[in-house]
């Protein structure tokens, strides 16, 4: 079984891809580098899952892609947000912060971050 | 950045097409991440076995992963190959568009090139719209002809009929739905509203169900108004019914006064109709009695409709069977015809068919030749403009475009330049041809005026999507045959290439001063016929003579007594004007094209009785008309007042020197007789005087044999009053329309100066010389700007040569030279290449000159001449900057 995806949530994989693609075109192992760094390695997605989404977003409109080169010159299918996919991103980040916070209001201030709950550090 | 062979090739497919195609593409997509990943890995310090086992561990299911791509992607492909075309085309289009902003000099020069060559087309072809392809206004009107009798001796083809022939055609003829008869004349159209002289169609009952044209308001004539037993009824046009009755609809019902008679208005037509020329202003029906009309009396054309599935050939061979028939019959009568011809109604009914046809396809040609220029110079710039592109096009080649793309995106720019010029040109053109319908003569028949419609929309279309394709294909072919790679390491344009280049450039510039050269030869040559016009010599006073046209009608002057006094009276009242030296009267007018022809002869020496008589125009004039028309008498005297007043007998007559001479080559014409065959057997004149010879008929290259006889002996109604006296001759027009006012107030009367009707004869050549002279000028622009283009290209790739022959000791005026030569020796080759077409033309043309050689000297040395003139100036300011090189400059540079 490929890792990573049963340490996220459903529709979560989307999200993250189209984050990685906020900042400009991308080829699909720029957005796995970039997905790994920003969560300092604690999101452990397949990169196989990544390029199934790059793919499932192309195919609904939400992402472009080309041919071009990479910094080193080889040929590489770069990926970049669509208008939609902008707007997608923006609906889903928002739908996802009141998902946290609904859980978090639920859970309680003492399992807030740093609070008894969440047990000793 | 680098194009690795076989993996560069296949990428350029896409992958390729299908399964096979997308897996392609996916495993391309995850070789480049496997080999980015384990190359970042080793950079961390793994070896390349465990690189490898890391980048597999993070991708997970490999293989499933593989086929879910490819299946995501082939059901991507199949959406996109629906809709990607057009998206395809319009990014193309957004491109295009964004690369011409970036040489807006080009895209300017380019837009104005060709709008002014796209221009010239539309504008000419809406003129020509009209009298060749707008539809005309019956209804299935390609099973319409017009007939008429072949009188084979004169090559005449449109004789007429009389009513009992049309009669027995009617009833003979197998292959006719309808036949209808027409012939046309004018009224004197009096009322509250001023007396007009309108020019009328006088039809069968029939003929407007055989046209098949409703009319706009009212009805047409129903059966039993023409003949005796009719009505006087009458048909309005519609411009006539606007201009005199403001298109008040309660004109149908009302009287209106034709020739003194009252006619009942029943309808109008709308505005499009016309029949049987431009015009017509009112239709009436044919009162005459078929039955009892004389055979021999033929003026009147006939309409036919052929029958459902019958061809044109067939209904020419059966009506030509009927007047074999009636031939047999009616020797004396239908027997003098040598058969029947047939036409359709758009060539039939314009009198200036041939020469209208001649003239504007004469034009469309012309205008084809500035096209082609427009083109062939916009050529040389697009390839100069791809030389300057080899770079940019070496990255997008180097991105993926393959050659095919970039070709399909280099023509892309030339159409978008090319439609931006189309509806320049289109704007051009619906400002030159507005209001030229008022202008154009009304009487070759033509559907509506020049105006913009379908038609021109469609051609300017066709012509405008042609041009990207005669002026970009090949610049683009040619700039991506490059090689693309090599040109952007080089940094610069490819020298082989940019010679290639040059020397397509030259000869572009060769054909375009061969084309100039023939345009300008062209116009010289109309431009030359108008001159000698000009200046001929006519033989007629033209430029003093004032013509008052009037016809009295028949219900006013029943006897022709009373019109002879008319003109009496009124030739009286004219000569007693303050100013006026002399006026007389004479039927037809000089240069109206209408003058009888008879075969003449003398007495004892009359060609073999099958053999055709010479041939004299006649026309009839009162006593003093000479002197109004400023005629010389060579020998003898002009006519003596009421001397052909006598019945019977030998009447006087007038000839010209060229009859005179035929006749009698020794002289001594005065007083003795010749044979006229005005009537049957031929009528003997006696000879009063000989008169220089001059044109009367119309302008032709040489002055017709011409016998008068005297005005007394006319049937004709119509006559025209010609007054000459010192000054303006239309300063005499309002005292003698008050003089002829006096003796008949309801008479309407037209006054022209003969100088007009000079004008409207040599309006051939004054207009195709106008238009040619422009279209001269168009060209001799633009071969000027392509001679300037190359010679200033070369001067730039050749700027080191000179600097290095100026460091050896070259001074600037050598090298001045060389280049303004280098211009000289392109524009001789053009030139002989353009004398040798301008010959060609002359000899095709030759038929519509006047007074010049279509190989005239004068003419092909000028348009050398300027040729030479525009090479050499086109080439002087490059040769200015050559020779003000810096050696030093110019060699640090490279």
């Amino acid at each position: 079984m490929p890792p990573g995806d049963r340490n996220i949530l459903p529709g979560t994989l989307e999200l993250l891809v189209l984050r990685a693609l906020r900042d400009g075109p991308a080829h699909g192992f720029a957005v796995s580098k970039d997905i790994r760094r920003r969560s300092d390695g604690v999101v452990d997605l397949a990169d196989g899952a990544i390029y199934q989404a790059l793919h499932r977003l192309e195919n609904d409109g939400l992402v472009a892609s080309h041919w071009g080169h990479s910094e080193k010159g080889k040929r590489a299918k770069f990926y970049d947000l669509t208008d939609d996919g902008l707007a997608r991103l923006g609906a889903e980040a928002r739908a996802w912060h009141r998902f946290v916070d609904a859980v978090a209001g639920i859970l309680g201030p003492e399992y807030a971050p740093g609070g008894r709950g969440t047990g000793a550090r | 950045m680098s194009a690795r062979g076989p993996l560069h090739r296949r990428a350029l497919r896409l992958g390729g097409r299908g399964r096979r195609g997308a897996e392609n593409e996916v495993n391309e997509e995850l070789v480049f991440h496997f080999e980015a990943l384990v190359e970042e890995l080793e950079a961390d310090g793994m070896t390349p076995g465990e690189a490898r086992d890391e980048a597999l561990r993070r991708f997970g299911d490999v293989e499933g992963t593989r086929r879910a791509l490819a299946r995501l992607t082939m059901r991507r492909r199949e959406r996109e190959g629906r809709t990607m075309s057009l998206d395809g085309w319009m990014q193309d289009v957004r491109y295009a568009v964004r690369a011409l902003r970036k040489s807006p000099g080009y895209a300017l020069i380019v837009v104005l090139t060709l709008g002014l060559g796209i221009g010239a087309n539309a504008a000419v072809f809406s003129v020509m719209n009209p009298y060749f392809f707008r539809p005309l206004p019956y209804v299935e009107a390609d099973q319409l002809v017009q007939v008429g009798h072949v009188d084979r001796s004169s090559g005449f083809t449109w004789a007429r009929f009389s009513l009992p022939q049309i009669e027995d055609y009617r009833a003979r003829a197998r292959t006719v739905d309808a036949m209808a008869a027409y012939y046309y004349g004018s009224f004197n159209l009096t009322g509250p509203e001023g007396p007009e002289r309108v020019t009328a169609s006088i039809v069968s009952e029939n003929l407007f169900d055989v046209l098949g044209t409703a009319p706009l308001l009212g009805r047409t004539f129903a059966a039993g108004e023409g003949g005796p037993a009719g009505a006087d009824v009458v048909v309005l046009d519609h411009g006539l019914w606007q201009r005199r009755w403001g298109g008040d609809p309660a004109v149908v019902g009302r009287a209106i006064d034709l020739d003194g008679r009252p006619h009942e208005v029943i309808g109008v037509m709308p505005p499009d109709f016309v029949f049987p020329f431009g015009s017509v202003r009112l239709w009436v029906p044919d009162r005459r009695a078929a039955a009892t009309a004389p055979r021999e009396v033929q003026g009147n054309l006939i309409i036919a409709r052929r029958a459902e599935g019958v061809s044109p050939e067939r209904l020419q061979d059966d009506l030509a069977r009927v007047h074999a028939e009636l031939a047999a019959e009616y020797p004396d009568v239908d027997g003098n015809w040598d058969g029947v011809h047939t036409a359709g109604l758009r060539e039939a009914l314009n009198f200036g068919w041939d020469i209208l046809r001649a003239g504007l396809f004469g034009f469309l040609a012309a205008v084809g030749a500035v096209l082609l220029i427009a083109c062939v110079n916009v050529t040389s710039l697009t390839l100069s403009r791809g030389q300057s592109r080899l770079r940019e096009l070496a990255v997008r080649n180097a991105l993926g475009a393959g050659r095919g793309r970039l070709v399909r995106q280099l023509v892309l720019e030339s159409a978008v330049l090319a439609v931006a010029g189309g509806l320049l040109g289109l704007g051009l053109a619906s400002v030159a041809t507005s209001g030229l319908g008022a202008v154009l003569p009304e009487d070759f028949y033509r559907v509506g005026d020049p105006d913009l419609d379908t038609r021109v929309l469609l051609f300017t279309m066709a012509v405008t999507l042609v041009t990207p394709f005669v002026f970009g294909l090949w610049p683009a072919r040619a700039t991506t045959r490059t090689d693309l790679t090599t040109s952007l390491r080089a940094g610069g344009s490819g020298g082989g290439q940019a010679r290639r280049v040059l020397r397509v450039r030259r000869a572009l510039v060769v054909s375009e001063i061969a084309l100039g050269v023939v345009l300008v030869a062209a116009t010289g040559l109309f431009l030359r016929s108008a001159v000698e016009l000009g200046r001929s010599d006519l033989g007629l006073a033209t430029n003093e003579m004032l013509t008052a046209e009037a016809i009295p009608p028949a219900s006013d002057y029943p006897e022709r007594a009373d019109r002879v006094a008319y003109w009496d009276r009124v030739t009286e009242d004219a000569r007693a004007l303050p100013g006026v030296r002399a006026a007389a009267t004479v039927y037809p007018l000089p240069l109206n094209h209408e003058t009888p022809r008879y075969g003449y002869a003398a007495p004892g020496a009359e060609p073999p009785p099958d053999a055709d008589w010479p041939i004299a125009y006649t026309l009839w004039s009162s006593p003093g008309y000479l002197d109004a028309a400023g005629i010389d008498l060579v020998a003898g005297r002009d006519f003596l007042p009421g001397e052909g007043e006598e019945e019977g007998g030998v009447q006087p007559a007038l000839v010209s020197e060229r009859v005179a001479s035929a006749l009698w080559p020794d002289g001594g014409a005065v007083g003795r007789t010749l044979l006229l065959q005005t009537s049957d057997p031929a009528a003997e004149v006696r000879v009063v005087g000989v008169i220089e010879d001059h044109h009367h008929d119309g302008i032709s290259r040489t002055k017709d044999p011409l016998v008068y006889l005297p005005m007394e002996r006319s049937a004709n109604r119509r006559r025209f009053l010609v007054v000459r006296g010192d000054g303006a001759p239309t300063a005499f027009v309002p005292a003698l329309r008050t003089a002829m006012r006096d003796v008949d107030p309801d008479l309407p009367v037209d006054f022209r100066p003969m100088s007009a009707i000079v004008t409207e004869n040599s309006f051939q050549w004054s207009v195709s010389s106008g238009v040619l002279g422009v279209f001269g000028l168009v060209a001799l622009l633009l071969a000027a700007l392509g001679i300037y283009g190359v010679v200033s290209y070369t001067v730039s790739q050749r700027t080191r040569e000179m600097a290095i022959r100026m460091s050896l000791g070259a001074d600037g005026g050598v090298v001045r030279a060389s280049v303004v030569w280098e211009s000289l020796r392109l524009a001789a080759i053009g030139i002989a290449i353009g004398l040798a077409g301008a010959l060609g033309v002359g000899r095709v043309v030759e038929a519509f000159l006047y007074g010049v050689a279509p190989a005239d000297p004068v003419v092909l040395a000028g348009s050398v001449a300027v040729f030479v003139a525009v090479a050499a100036l086109a080439a002087f300011l490059p040769a200015r900057r050559a020779a003000r090189v810096q050696p030093a400059t110019a060699l640090r540079a490279e």
